[in-house]
């Protein structure tokens, strides 16, 4: 059997990528990097636009990888896509997903690990998830305060304890054809029980459910 | 040309050795390239002397102290690499990126060895931010500063320390330890070799910042500060990123001869030691610098622009190189070339503006000869303190003079004049004799205020002195349970003791995917590394008033804990740096200090085989006459075998045997403690220099800093750890045993329940122990006599998360989870509330 084939963007500014690259290869996954300048993504079932600072997150975050060659790629792509903090800030500047992310209630940078609750299983990101199921998965950001902007949004995990203000309780969302998901908390750093817990590992092995 | 001389920060006496060796007056940029190589940061002409006495090497030394950073081998294929770096100086003045481009000058001098820069930790020394608002404002400015700059380039701020105290108040101290770890084979060094190969700059391009920043960080501040601003570089995060990934590429070149950091100096310090490392000379030239807009050659050469390196690359080889941080957007030039006349000669196109030979750069400074002498402890002086205590004491009545009573009790026992009965006799025949000499000069006629006010003291604490001994009223009054409760829980959330959950919440600890144990959870921080079957243990220590105290001891005192710190987490430490804080050397006791301190800690390393690999000095940190605590600070990097046997802190069963091991502390223990100072809160003797009311404290007794005894009981708590008798392990520092065991109670799900024996076993922070527990009491008792070792069964962990403390018989505190952390958590929340 061939490993479904995973792509891990990487922008001037990228700090996950290597991460995300390690937890995916755990999950399964045939990883790699892809360069910022790619254009042609046909090769990757899934592509992953990793936490970081992307071109500096100057203007605003996420703002200037948004205009990237890679993520305009993306719009052509037909396989899975999965923002994870930089990554999720970079797909709704794209508007590749609704609404926006914008500074912590508290106006500060928050690392910590966080109780989410799973609200949709249905989705080929949570599919390993139960319904409801409590788990707990670090965030680490200063602009994670999801707000719609009245736009439709379909979440996926919400927070227990709201850490930044985000409308609805809101930690993930993923896109009305369920293709494409974004989440502030970081899977990738809840993927060995080294690091104090594997709660995050099921969104890559959903993935490698859903492409296998 | 002397005064421009005496402006850039030379002394006469060095302009003078400059002229002579050039045999001609200099030229203002050859000028500026002494000032900087002969500054105190580039030069470390005050203490030079004494760090060569440090032990460097070991089986693992691959790179000691002069290289970028220290490294040490972990196997036969990986090392790690590490350094403490301060930034006290533009931290003062602008606290955000004077601590910003702290974190970047350390990161680039880790990275500049080849390897990947993988943790970070800092130690920050402020003034009472709860009293202070220019404190306040520096604490948030500089957290600010570390957090904005360290998660943009990606490298984890695992672990660190916060201490205040006021004698950091307009000197701020801003240390950063950074460590990487890659592979042996393309560890790198700042190196020119190669006749006839190129010299590139890579990275930013070069601004006019922080022009002659290297000798202001020189000197002690005088007037206004501010006025200091344009020698503050301003770091750019992003670049410093994208640089590490392209060094990171580029060492892997083998036209890549030899990698430095540009930082402290710029390319006038850089360049000079490069070509000192190969035996070569160099040639600069200017006008092939990538600059922002036109600057002189002057400013090229002296510019400290942030986020650029030098390289040594093999000629006709430059292209491969180039190439690869051009694709990082970066700049990459060749500026110059190694020449075999040891020289460096900076030429404006045709035009050479300077030319030095190497030998006058290093071997010319005129070495300064400060004067080393201890300022012996006076009664006095000692008196002088205790004047104000004395009179609050005499002035009040009822309750209120007991409790003064009882607390200036505690407070002889633990300053050394009157700390036991050979003590009292001393300070009473001192006083006997100053008493005479007062009244011959009484006598004599000379009858001003001051005679009569220290003859008012003298009789006044004679009296008292006579008193302590027999006064067990005063003891008891301050044993009352509503008073111990009290001043516990005001320990618990002194700055130096409280959780700096405040500060790493805003730093990311996790990126990496290697912290397994990160900041505020565990005695030093723990990190994987991927692939491999060891880990390693990190910690940085530094607590200045205990070498207020004694400076020899203090020393000690901090590398010790820093060992214990890596022992409890599992690891052996296999190396040290050290971070050197002090006043100016021109002081006689800072410079006896700075010395003793520094043969301090070499004792200690030599006798446990740790070499310190790298390290860095600041000296002037002093305002105004205002002078810092001499503060040594201690950065250890262990290496933990079985990263599943890691003990705990936070208790998370029931029924366990808590044990101290160490020996037992008492009321004579208690100098420099949080308890005591919280105590002499109540007095007012705030104006009083802590430099000077920590002289007078008594140190342990010596068999507690025996360095064999220190040395079994580390082999004995790391042996436990790794047998599995130990599951919980908390080292007691600041705030003493108290605080341990809070920690251990708020960290974890369950309680404790335990007897100590008076307030000195519950609050001292001096005497070294550990708190251990066990579900095997008998097993641990036998293998800690056996080993001579003293330890003391105290109590049991329970159930509910509660601390319960028999300290005195049968008065006990009884704290809930909820009230330790209220005031473990609340004090750093200066945001006003958490979210």
């Amino acid at each position: 059997m061939t490993k479904p084939k995973a792509g891990v963007v990487v922008f001037p500014g990228s700090n996950c990528d290597r991460d995300t690259l390690w937890a995916l290869e755990k999950a399964g996954f045939d990883a790699s990097f892809v360069w910022h300048k790619e254009t042609n993504l046909s090769r990757y079932q899934l592509i992953v636009l990793p936490g970081g600072f992307s071109y500096g997150d100057y203007l605003r975050p996420g703002a200037l990888a948004a205009h990237s060659p890679v993520v305009k790629a993306l719009r052509d792509f037909k396989g899975y896509v999965l923002g994870i903090c930089n990554g999720f800030q970079v797909l709704t500047e794209a508007h590749l997903l609704p609404g926006a992310l914008t500074r912590n209630l508290s106006g500060r940078f928050i690392c910590q690990w966080e109780d989410l609750v799973v609200v949709n299983n249905d989705t080929p990101f949570t599919n390993a998830y139960e319904k409801g199921e409590i788990i707990t998965v670090p965030i680490a950001h200063s602009d994670g305060r999801f707000v719609s902007g009245g736009q439709s949004f379909t979440p996926v995990f919400r927070y227990l304890n709201n850490p930044n203000g985000s409308e609805g309780d809101t930690a993930a969302i993923v896109s009305e054809d369920g293709r494409i998901m974004g989440t502030m908390p970081h899977p990738e750093r809840a993927s060995d029980p080294i690091l104090g817990g594997t709660d995050g590992i099921k969104v890559f092995m959903s993935l490698y459910n859903a492409l296998k | 040309m002397l005064k421009k001389a005496l402006s850039m920060g030379l002394s006469e006496r060095e302009y003078r050795a400059i002229v002579d060796l050039l045999g001609r007056e200099p030229t203002d940029l050859e000028l500026g390239i002494f000032a900087l190589n002969w500054s105190e940061h580039c030069s470390y002409k005050s203490t030079k002397r004494f760090l060569r006495r440090l032990p460097s090497e070991s089986e693992r030394t691959l790179k000691g102290p002069g290289a970028g950073a220290g490294v040490l081998a972990l196997d036969e294929d990986t090392v790690v690499a590490f350094k403490i770096e301060s930034h006290n100086h533009p931290s003062a003045v602008e606290p955000k990126h004077g601590a910003a481009t702290g974190v970047g000058g350390i990161v680039r001098d880790v990275l500049s060895m080849g390897v990947r820069p993988v943790a970070l930790l800092d130690t920050l020394r402020f003034g009472d931010f709860r009293r202070s608002k220019k404190s306040l404002r520096l604490l948030k400015g500089v957290v600010d500063g570390i957090a904005w700059y360290g998660n943009s380039i990606g490298v984890p701020v695992v672990g660190g320390e916060v201490f205040v105290s006021k004698t950091y108040e307009d000197n701020p101290l801003v240390n950063v330890m950074c460590v990487g770890v890659g592979e042996r084979r393309y560890v790198k060094e700042g190196v020119l070799k190669g006749v006839g190969n190129s010299v590139l700059i890579v990275g930013a391009p070069t601004g006019p910042d922080g022009i002659m920043g290297a000798s202001f960080a020189s000197q002690a501040f005088e007037g206004d500060i501010s006025e200091n601003r344009p020698a503050v570089q301003i770091g750019d995060p992003f670049m410093e990123k994208l640089l590490i990934e392209a060094t990171l590429e580029a060492v892997k070149l083998p036209q890549v001869l030899g990698l430095q950091d540009l930082g402290a100096g710029g390319l006038s310090t850089a360049l000079p030691e490069m070509a000192r490392n190969g035996g070569v000379g160099v040639e600069l030239y200017t006008d092939r610098v990538p600059t922002r807009g036109p600057l002189t050659p002057y400013e090229i050469v002296l510019s400290e622009s942030q986020e650029r390196m030098v390289m040594c690359v093999e000629a006709g080889k430059e292209d491969e190189v180039i190439e690869i941080f051009r694709r990082w957007g970066l700049e990459a030039a060749v500026i110059g070339k190694v020449i075999e006349e040891k020289v460096f000669r900076i030429k404006d196109g045709d035009r050479t503006v300077a030319e030095i030979p190497l030998g006058f750069i290093f071997s010319g400074l005129p070495v300064p000869e400060w004067i080393a002498e201890p300022s012996p402890p006076s009664l006095w002086e000692y008196l002088r303190i205790v004047r104000r205590l004395v009179e609050t004491y005499r002035n009040s009545s009822g309750r209120k003079k007991t409790r003064l009573g009882a607390i200036m009790q505690l407070y002889g026992f633990s300053t050394f004049p009157i700390g036991d009965q050979i003590g009292i006799h001393w300070a009473e025949s001192e006083i006997k004799r100053e008493s005479f000499r007062i009244q011959r000069a009484v006598m004599a006629g000379s009858r001003d205020e001051d005679v009569e006010e220290i003859t008012r003291l003298v009789e006044a604490y004679y009296s008292f002195l006579r008193k302590i001994a027999s006064s067990k009223k005063e003891a008891e009054s301050l044993l009352k349970e509503k008073y111990v409760q009290r001043a516990a829980l005001k320990v618990l959330s002194h700055p130096n003791v409280a959780s700096k959950r405040w500060i790493y919440r805003q730093y990311d600890h996790m990126v990496g995917t290697d912290t397994v144990v990160g900041p505020g959870s565990g005695d030093a921080a723990v990190m994987r590394i991927k692939g491999k079957n060891y880990a390693l243990a990190i910690t940085v220590d530094g607590n200045g008033k205990y070498l207020a105290i004694d400076p020899y001891w203090g020393a000690q005192k901090v590398a010790f804990e820093t060992v214990l710190n890596v022992t409890l987490s599992g690891g052996e430490v296999i190396g040290f740096t050290d971070g050197v804080n002090f006043p100016s050397p021109e002081n006689p006791d800072t410079y006896y200090n700075l010395q003793m301190a520094l043969k301090g800690l070499g004792d200690f390393a030599r006798f446990f085989g740790i070499p310190v690999v790298s390290g860095n000095v600041s000296l002037y940190n002093e305002t105004e006459g205002k002078r810092i605590f001499p503060t040594l600070m201690v950065g250890a990097v262990g290496v933990v075998k079985d990263v599943f046997s890691v003990p705990s802190v936070g208790i998370n069963r029931e029924g366990l045997y808590v044990y101290t091991v160490g020996f037992p502390a008492t009321s004579f223990d208690l100098g420099g403690s949080e308890f005591l100072a919280t105590l002499l809160e109540e007095f007012p003797v705030e104006d009083v220099d802590e430099n000077v009311l920590y002289r007078y404290y008594r140190k342990p007794e010596p068999y507690n800093y025996d360095l064999h005894y220190l040395r079994d009981l580390v082999a004995a708590l790391s042996e436990m750890i790794r047998i599995g008798l130990i599951i919980n392990a908390h080292d007691v520092s600041e705030g003493g045993l108290f605080a341990a065991l809070s920690e251990m109670v708020i960290l974890g799900e369950g309680g404790l329940d335990v007897t100590v024996e008076g307030l000195g076993e519950l609050f001292s922070e001096t005497v070294p122990r550990v708190v251990v527990t066990t579900s095997m009491p008998r097993e641990l008792e036998v293998y800690l006599s056996r080993r001579n070792i003293p330890y003391e069964k105290i109590g049991r962990t329970v159930e509910d998360p509660v601390l319960n403390v028999n300290y005195y018989a049968g008065r006990s505190i009884f704290l809930l989870k909820e009230n330790l952390e209220k005031a473990y958590y609340s004090t750093y929340e200066v945001d006003g509330g958490s979210i």
